[in-house]
C-alpha cells in the first residue's frame, strides 16, 4: 500500500470522513467495473458500488494492510456482489454432464477467437455461470489480477494459488459447455 | 491432474490467448453516474460518521457513569465507615485531606481512562 493511503486511512480513523473521498477517486470506476461484471444490471452495479465504499468506511478500522488497499476494496465488493445474487435465488442452468471431456483444442480455439456473434455468445454463457465462478473470471480476464491476489479477494487467503489455478481451468471448460449447449 | 498442474506462467499465456474473454470488459460508469454514486456514498459517510460519534460520546458517557457508580460502590463496601470517622476527624481538626484519598481519586481517574480506551477499542474499532 502506498504510504500516502495509510497516512490517509489514519486521518479518516481519527474522524476527517471528507478525506475518504480520495479513495473514491482513485477506486470508484474500477470497483464499479468489476460489479458490472458480476452483476448483470448496471443500476444493481451502481447500488453495489455505494454499498461497498460504505462497508469499507465502516469496516476501515479492521484493515490490517495484509493486502493492497484495492485488494482489500475488491473483496468486500466481490462478496457483496455475491451475496446479492445468491439472495436472488439460483439463476444457472444444469450443465450436461461431459464437459469436462470437452476437447482443449476446441476450448484453446474458441477462446482465441473474438468474433462478434461469439461474444454475444460468451456475455450470454457468463450469466449463466454462478456468481463465484464469474466473480474469478471478471478478475483474472477483466481486472488482470494475479493468482495470489483472486486468491485473497474470492477466498480470503493469498497462499491457495493452486485452488484459483485449478478452478480457472475447469471454468474455461465449463465456459465452453455452456456455449456448446447454447448453441446446440 | 492436469489441471492442478497448470502453473501461473502457463495461466497468464492463457489469458493473452483468450481475447474472447478480455472482450467483453471494462465497463466503467458514466461520469454522470460516477459522481452520482461520489456524492451518495459522501453522504452516507459523513451519516455513519456522526453515527459513530454519537456512540463514541455516549460510550464515554457510560463509562464514566460505570466507573463513579463502580467506584463509590467499592468505596463504600470497602472503607466507608473508616472514610466517613476520617472526614469527620479532618473536618473537626482542620487538616489537610490525607493522601490516601487523594490516592482513590487517582486510581478511579486511571480507571476512568482504561474503560474509556478499552470501550472504544472494543466497540469502534479504533
Amino acid at each position: 500500500m502506498q504510504p500516502r493511503e495509510q497516512d490517509i486511512i489514519t486521518r479518516v480513523l481519527n474522524g476527517r470522513a471528507s478525506e475518504f473521498a480520495y479513495f473514491l477517486d482513485a477506486y470508484g470506476d474500477r470497483v464499479f467495473a468489476l460489479i458490472a461484471g458480476i452483476v448483470p444490471s448496471e443500476q444493481d452495479a451502481e447500488e453495489l458500488t455505494q454499498d461497498t465504499f460504505v462497508r469499507a468506511f465502516q469496516r476501515l478500522g479492521s484493515f490490517k494492510g495484509d493486502a493492497k488497499f484495492s485488494t482489500w476494496l475488491y473483496r468486500i465488493a466481490c462478496n457483496l456482489a455475491v451475496s446479492f445474487l445468491r439472495s436472488r435465488g439460483p439463476q444457472t442452468d444444469v450443465l450436461q454432464e461431459g464437459w469436462m471431456n470437452l476437447d482443449d483444442d476446441d476450448v484453446d480455439a474458441f477462446f482465441g477467437d473474438d468474433s462478434d456473434p461469439r461474444l454475444a455468445l460468451l456475455d450470454t454463457a457468463l450469466l449463466r455461470l454462478p456468481p463465484e465462478e464469474r466473480t474469478v473470471i471478471t478478475l483474472f480476464y477483466f481486472e488482470e489480477k494475479s493468482l495470489a491476489e483472486i486468491a485473497y479477494i474470492t477466498l480470503g487467503d493469498a497462499t491457495k494459488v493452486s485452488t484459483v489455478s485449478s478452478q480457472l481451468c475447469r471454468l474455461r471448460k465449463k465456459l465452453y459447455g455452456i456455449i456448446k449447449q447454447l448453441e446446440g | 491432474m492436469k489441471d492442478k498442474s497448470m502453473t501461473e506462467e502457463r495461466l497468464m499465456q492463457l489469458r493473452q490467448h483468450d481475447v474472447a474473454l478480455r472482450k467483453p470488459a471494462r465497463r466503467g460508469p458514466s461520469p454522470f453516474v460516477a459522481s452520482r454514486i461520489r456524492q451518495n456514498v459522501m453522504q452516507r459517510v459523513q451519516q455513519e460518521q456522526a453515527k459513530r460519534e454519537r456512540r463514541e460520546e455516549i460510550l464515554t458517557w457510560l463509562a464514566i457513569a460505570a466507573v463513579v457508580i463502580g467506584g463509590l460502590v467499592t468505596l463504600g463496601v470497602f472503607c466507608g465507615q473508616q472514610l466517613l470517622d476520617s472526614l469527620k476527624e479532618i473536618s473537626a481538626r482542620q487538616e489537610y485531606v490525607p493522601l490516601s484519598i487523594w490516592l482513590n481519586v487517582m486510581v478511579l481517574g486511571v480507571a476512568f481512562l482504561a474503560l474509556d480506551r478499552f470501550l472504544r477499542r472494543r466497540i469502534l474499532g479504533k
